[in-house]
């Protein structure tokens, strides 16, 4: 894991590079993001919480008072080193805000956008480090057949949790091996392909998530088709799809708390359909057991 | 004794003569040069519109024949004695180069064609007024210290 971080921080200015380096091993193998913004100070949110960065490279939950500072200059450089000096690459991930970084990683950026929707100052940059948690999944594979979506607020491991599930099928840890399709629309399952996703996987990097799952379904014949947050009309008809030729679909989905699964029209609407069986609600609190919901759980409401 | 002059003032001769061929020739390297480093940025130009490749490999690939460019970490430097002239338009457009939009990339890359073909058309000038000239003051120049020296 400090290496995952430590790989994140290559892609940024020599200044924060030589400081962020520096840093406690602990803090690095906990750190979920790294948040640079223009002349504020750096931050990291480690286990949900926010620590600053000192000059010093010492690490603090209160505001210290010689903080690493961002300068315009070094944002904007950031973004370019994000972008492996090749923004132009990057234009339409911009365009919905993030940039694809190696290993599964992802940069959420903001600040100016012109009206052709592309950034012409950057204000912020949020470098999320994507981990591997080998056997996290280990919960959630019985409930797979049939349909899985795993919900819970950004941050609590969805897409973690997506992929070991994903390996696991596919290496055969579940009993068999499956075949399984996975719509990575932003390189961020498969991390552009560094990260392993099982021998018996295949990648389909779209765009559309909802044409990616079409193409799956009428080319790989697969086991399980999984593609990370579900949000539109025409996933959700591509999902019924999947149901109706009997695939099964593994998604995720943001989902602030274990209420709104319930209230959520889009995820009361797969369940209606029965595409999904199961819902797995991660909290924010991680390393706590999944909340497994069935399906005639929730169509009961016993939660709620 | 008139031999040994004679074998001195003929070297004498030939070496001026060689400067003033190495002074010309000069000239038509540069222009060489220039003309490989416009078709690099043509080249990089067709990448950069094609989307499909980093900058550093782009670049790589499009100014392959360029030798005399030097890739270093984060930028490339332009060492050439023939290019002297051009080293800081050529330094200036790649280190510009990588920080925005395709477009305005594209827009970097035919100003810098523009600038670039400015510096060919006066390298080419050069050869005509400058080429010739310096291989006759050469030969004269030689020929003047050789009369001097006898």
């Amino acid at each position: 894991m400090p290496n995952e971080f430590n790989n994140a921080i290559m892609q940024t200015t020599e200044k924060i590079k030589r400081t962020l380096q520096f840093i406690p091993d602990d803090i690095k193998q906990c750190c979920e993001e790294i948040r640079l913004r223009e002349g504020k100070p750096v931050c990291l949110t480690v286990k949900g919480r926010v620590l600053f960065v000192c000059e010093s490279s010492a690490v603090c939950d209160v505001l210290p008072k010689n903080p690493l500072i961002i300068s315009k200059e070094e944002l904007q450089k950031s973004l370019a080193l994000l972008c492996k000096n090749s923004v132009y690459l990057h234009e339409a991930e911009i365009k919905q805000g993030f940039i694809s970084l190696p290993n599964g990683g992802r940069a959420g950026v903001c600040g100016v956008f012109n009206t052709e929707g592309m950034l012409v100052a950057v204000s912020s940059i949020n470098i999320r480090i994507a981990r591997e948690i080998i056997g996290c999944a280990n919960d959630l594979f019985p409930y797979a057949s049939g349909g899985l979506l795993i919900a819970g607020p950004p941050g609590s491991g969805k897409t973690t949790m997506l992929r070991d599930l994903i390996k696991q099928l596919s290496n055969g840890e579940c009993g068999r091996y499956y075949r399984v399709a996975v719509i990575d629309s932003r390189g961020e399952i498969s991390g552009g392909g560094a990260l392993d996703l099982g021998i018996n996987t295949d990648v389909i990097n779209s765009g559309d998530k909802a044409a990616g799952t079409q193409m799956a379904l009428r080319t790989m014949f697969p086991n399980f088709i999984a593609f990370d947050e579900l949000g539109t009309a025409e996933e959700l008809e591509s999902v019924k799809e999947c149901f109706n030729a009997g695939v099964s679909i593994i998604t995720t989905v943001h989902c602030g708390t274990k209420g709104e699964i319930f209230t959520r029209e889009l995820i009361m609407k797969i369940i209606n359909s029965g595409a999904i069986k199961t819902v797995a609600f991660l909290s924010q609190n991680l390393g706590e057991k999944p909340l497994i919901l069935t399906y005639s759980e929730i169509k009961n409401n016993v939660y709620n | 004794m008139f031999t040994i002059k004679i074998i001195g003032v003929l070297l004498v001769v030939v070496t001026c003569s060689f400067i003033g061929t190495l002074k010309s020739r000069a000239l038509f390297e540069r222009r060489k040069k220039l003309l490989l480093v416009l078709d690099g940025v043509n080249m990089l130009h067709a990448y950069i519109d094609q989307g499909e490749f980093e900058l550093h490999i782009a670049i790589n690939n499009a100014f392959s024949k360029c030798i005399f460019l030097r890739f270093c970490e984060d930028k490339i430097l332009c060492e050439d004695e023939d290019l002297k002239n051009d080293k800081s338009l050529i330094e200036e457009f790649f280190s510009q180069l990588g920080s925005t939009t395709k477009k305005i990339e594209c827009d970097h890359i035919n100003h810098f064609i523009l600038k670039l073909k400015t510096h060919l058309k006066q390298s080419e000038e050069d050869i005509e007024q400058k080429s010739k000239i310096y291989q006759i003051m050469g030969i004269c120049g030689g020929l003047t210290a050789g009369i001097l020296l006898i």
